[in-house]
Formats: C-alpha cells, structure tokens, sequence
C-alpha cells in the first residue's frame, strides 16, 4: 500500500515537473539499468552506474555539468578505444549524454529547449539515416535482408514461427545448418535453409512496413512540417519502439529513445508524458518478457 | 539549471500549441524571449552537428574500407544480412608436407576485442599478424571436429543442403588445431604457411540459401620449414 503510494507520487512527480528535469533523471536510470550492455561489464560501467545513482540521489549532481561531463567520457572513450565493434546505438546514447551535459549548466527554459531540441533532431538523424541506409542496400525491396534475419537470427525465432509456420523441428534444422556454415565458412560455399512460402511473402511484407515506419518516424521528427505528419511523431515512434523491442531485445536503444521523445512533451500534455513513461516501464522490462514468449511460441 | 522553473504558458487549455510566425513550433517548446545565448546556441547545435560528422566518416568507411554497417555510427544496423558472425573469420594453415588444418580462435584473446575488430573491419595488414599467430599452432582436443560434424550432418541427411568448395572426403581429413597468440610460442606441428580471411554472409531470398563470401585480401604468413 505504501509502496503503491510511492510509487504513484514518483510518477506523479515525473510527470508534472519541467521535462528536461524528468529527462535527466530518466537518462540517470537509463546509465544504472543498461551501464553493463553499455560497457559490457568493464570496469567503466561500475562508475557510469556509481554516478547514474548518485544523479537519482542528488539533485545538485543531476544538474551538475560535471557529472554528466564524467559520463560523457567515459562513453567517448569507449566508444573510441572500441570504434569498429561498437553498434550504432552506444553512438547515439553519447549524443544524449552530451545533449545533457550542455543542458544541464542552464536556466530550466533553456535546458527544457536544448533537450527537447536534441531529442528531436537525434530521432529524426538516427531514422532518417537508418531508413536511407536500408534503401540504398536494396535487400528491403526484393525482401532478401527480413527473410534472411528471420532465419538467422534466433531472436526471432517466434516470427518464423508465426508468420512462416515454421515448427521446432525446422528451427532445429536451421540452428545446425546455421552452425555448419559458421564453423567452416572457407569450406561451405552457400547452405539452403528450410522456410515457406508464407515466411517469404510474409517477410517481404513486414520488410516495406519497417522501412517506411522508419522513413516516416525520421521524417516526421526531424522536418518542421508538414503538420499531418508531425503531429502524429510520438505515435509513430511508440509504434516502432513496442513491437521492435519486445522482439529485438536491445532494449537500451528503446530507452533513449523514448527518453528523447520524452523530452519534447511539455507539462500540459500530460497524457503523452505519461504514454512515454509507461512505454519507458515497458522496454526496462522488454528484454525480460522476449525469451519467454519466443519459448512459448516455438514450444523451446 | 539554476534560474526559473516558471513555464511559457501554452494558447490552449489543455494542449501545448506554440506558434512562431504562424506555423507550429517544431521542439513544441516556447520560443526564447531573445536571441539566444552562444552557450545555448552550441548545445542547441553540437550533439546532432556532431552526429553528422561522426556518421560520415564510417559512411565513407562503410563504402571504402569494410567496415560493417553494423558497426560505427553510420547507423547501418539491419541494412544488411551481412552482420559479422563469430566464426566469420577463418584460418588455415599447412606443414611443409601439404597436410592441411584449421585453425581454432586464439583462447588468450578472451574479451574477443582483437578478433571482433578484425570481423568488423577486416584489412589483409592485420589479418596476416593474425595468420603469423597461426604458424605456431598446438595439437587441440577437437582435432576431429571438421569430420565429426561432417557425419553429423549427413546422418541428418542434411549434407545435401550443403554447398561444399571441396567434397566432404578431403575436407574430412582437416585437422583441428589451435592457435597461440604469444610471439615466442613454439609449435611441434611444423606449420609453414598460414591463411586468415574475413567472410560475408549473403542472402538469396528466392532459394533461401545463405552463402559465404572472402572479404578483400587474405593475411598471409609462411616460414622455411
């Protein structure tokens, strides 16, 4: 009951205080709860969480520059001792630690604009060049790259199963033709894996909707108008960010992501706010919730 | 964030609705009273500014000097089917009587850095220190993994789904042995030359069938016997 009530005056908090306050705080979450996926438990996560808890502490930290200067480091020397093997993600999440960092040693309004600012432009980069990239590498239109991540890709393993009707048994084929070709790929020259007409189709299909859900998500934050495009930006973006994650399971993108849409809702929309917290809630939990249904799908 | 925490009420009731020369503002945030302060000026600018440099550089990278589009901040993740694998750097080597074997992973290289860097961006330079590696390889505990997994599969009658460079009988006869990543290691194999390469992994979506590429150059390393 207590807790309950804690919980709800947290939230309640969240939502009423000047949104590049709760963006802060958010991101000082995000350091805790992905600092082992940010770093792959070098020792450099122990000290972006150390300060991600003493953020959520202390409110003179969260708003110190300093702080999030420390941060920022840490992430540009990771990101530049490890530059080829560091996904595109890790990039984008010291963009926005750097976005704070500059925020944070202004006045409320001005920290409120920069962030918001940020958060839309970065969105808007990070779609439109992601949906450029897929375009132009063309396995989007003949439907080649879906077909084949669904195959390869054990994570997504329940959408053979449910868009291919592929059952455990093919699964099981793919998983050892899979670790034929990966062991000896000198000797092995191609390997045919079982799939279905359906997957194929299927896949072709779901190919074009990420592709122009990515186009229009990037567009629509990162353009000023049209106004029946922008006005839908944050649905958009929880349209991508609830499927992708739950079967993805990089949740730490979806978190910064959700963060920066966060930051350009101002305290009168309470609703989206509270939209951005839920789906906030939703992907810390994303990872967890994936292998579970993807073993209750194909019966593994 | 000293200063104010006053907000510029929004011209609606209930939904913030800002306008700047008539038209919707686009950070849905009140417009500054002023020109804004340089200070504010640069944060308004720097990360996304930063962003585009960074993004061209491993575009031009991605284009010119193989580096997966997985990889960087060109943000060419789920571009491409081409997505380094684990194994998806091989080496071989040969004694000086022509034997053949196949080279396991350096196990000193635990955190998988060195390895992961080359998968990423693989060049002949670095491929050929890691060939060199190679030459001094030592007998490993999975000697027969190469025929081992070759039976399997046939038992599963999925050899047939299988495209081999060389028939299964000779591949059969490759040993396994594995390399040590010390400079002053010996090896009693007697290994005269050694080959590292990257591969790509491509997709037909017609046949459904994966297929194995060499990425640029091999590394190569030889010593006299």
């Amino acid at each position: 009951m207590i807790a309950g009530s804690a919980v709800t005056v947290f939230v309640e908090d969240l939502i009423a205080e000047p949104r590049g306050r709760t963006a802060l705080r958010l991101t000082a979450v995000f350091l805790l709860a992905t600092s082992h996926v940010l770093f792959a438990w070098h020792p450099a996560s122990v000290f972006a969480a150390a300060l991600g808890v003493m953020m959520l502490l202390s409110p003179r930290l969260l708003e110190s520059r300093w702080t999030w200067a420390g941060v920022f480091a840490v992430l540009v020397w990771g990101l530049v001792t490890r530059w080829p093997v560091t996904e595109n993600n890790r990039y984008l999440d010291a963009y926005w630690v750097l976005a704070c960092c500059l925020a944070s040693g202004l006045t409320a309004d001005e920290c409120d604009r920069v962030l918001a600012r940020n958060g839309r432009l970065l969105i808007g980069l990070t779609f439109t060049l992601a949906a450029t990239q897929k375009a132009l590498r063309g396995g989007y239109f003949d439907g080649s790259f879906m077909h084949g991540l669904v195959l390869w890709d054990e994570r997504f393993r329940s959408v053979a199963s449910l868009l291919g009707g592929l059952d455990a048994k093919d699964l099981a084929i793919n998983s050892q033709l899979k670790s034929a070709l990966g062991f000896m790929p000198w000797a092995v020259e191609s390997v045919s894996f079982v799939t279905s007409e359906r997957l194929r189709l299927g896949t072709f299909v779901l190919g074009y909707l990420v592709l122009l859900l990515e186009a229009s998500v990037g567009l629509s934050f990162l353009l000023p108008g049209p106004r029946w495009l922008t006005r839908w930006r944050h649905y958009l973006l929880f349209l991508f960010v609830l499927p992708t994650y739950l079967l993805a399971q990089v949740s730490h993108f979806g978190l910064i992501l959700t963060i920066m849409g966060f930051a350009q809702c101002p305290t009168e929309q309470r609703r989206l706010r509270l939209a951005y917290l839920l789906v906030f809630v939703f992907v810390c939990f994303a990872d967890m919730t994936a292998p579970m249904l993807i073993a209750a799908t194909v019966g593994a | 964030m000293a200063g104010s925490r006053t907000h510029v009420p929004s011209d609606s009731g209930t939904r913030w609705r800002l306008h700047v020369n008539g038209s919707h503002h686009p950070d849905n945030t009140a417009p500054p009273t002023k020109t804004p302060a340089s200070a504010e000026r640069f944060a308004l600018w720097a990360p996304a500014s930063l962003f585009v440099l960074v993004a061209l550089i491993h575009l031009h990278q991605n284009w010119t000097a193989n580096l997966n589009p997985w990889f960087g901040g060109g943000f060419g993740m789920f571009s491409t089917t081409d997505r380094p694998w684990p194994q998806s750097l091989s080496l071989e080597a040969e004694d000086a009587a022509g034997k053949r074997y196949l080279v396991e992973w350096i196990p000193e290289w635990s955190d998988h850095t060195e390895r992961d860097k080359l998968g990423a961006q693989p060049n002949a330079k670095a491929l050929s220190v890691t060939a060199g590696y190679a030459l001094n390889s030592r007998r490993s505990p999975n000697a027969g993994a190469v025929r081992q997994l070759l039976v399997t599969l046939d038992k599963a009658k999925l050899l047939d789904r299988l495209t081999l460079r060389e028939d299964a009988a000779t591949l059969s006869k490759i040993e396994v042995v594995r390399a040590q990543s010390s400079d002053d290691a010996s090896s009693d194999l007697g290994l005269v030359h050694a080959r590292a390469r990257a591969w790509r992994l491509g997709f037909d979506t017609k046949s459904a069938r994966f297929r194995t590429e060499a990425i640029g150059e091999p590394g190569e390393a030889s010593r006299q016997p």
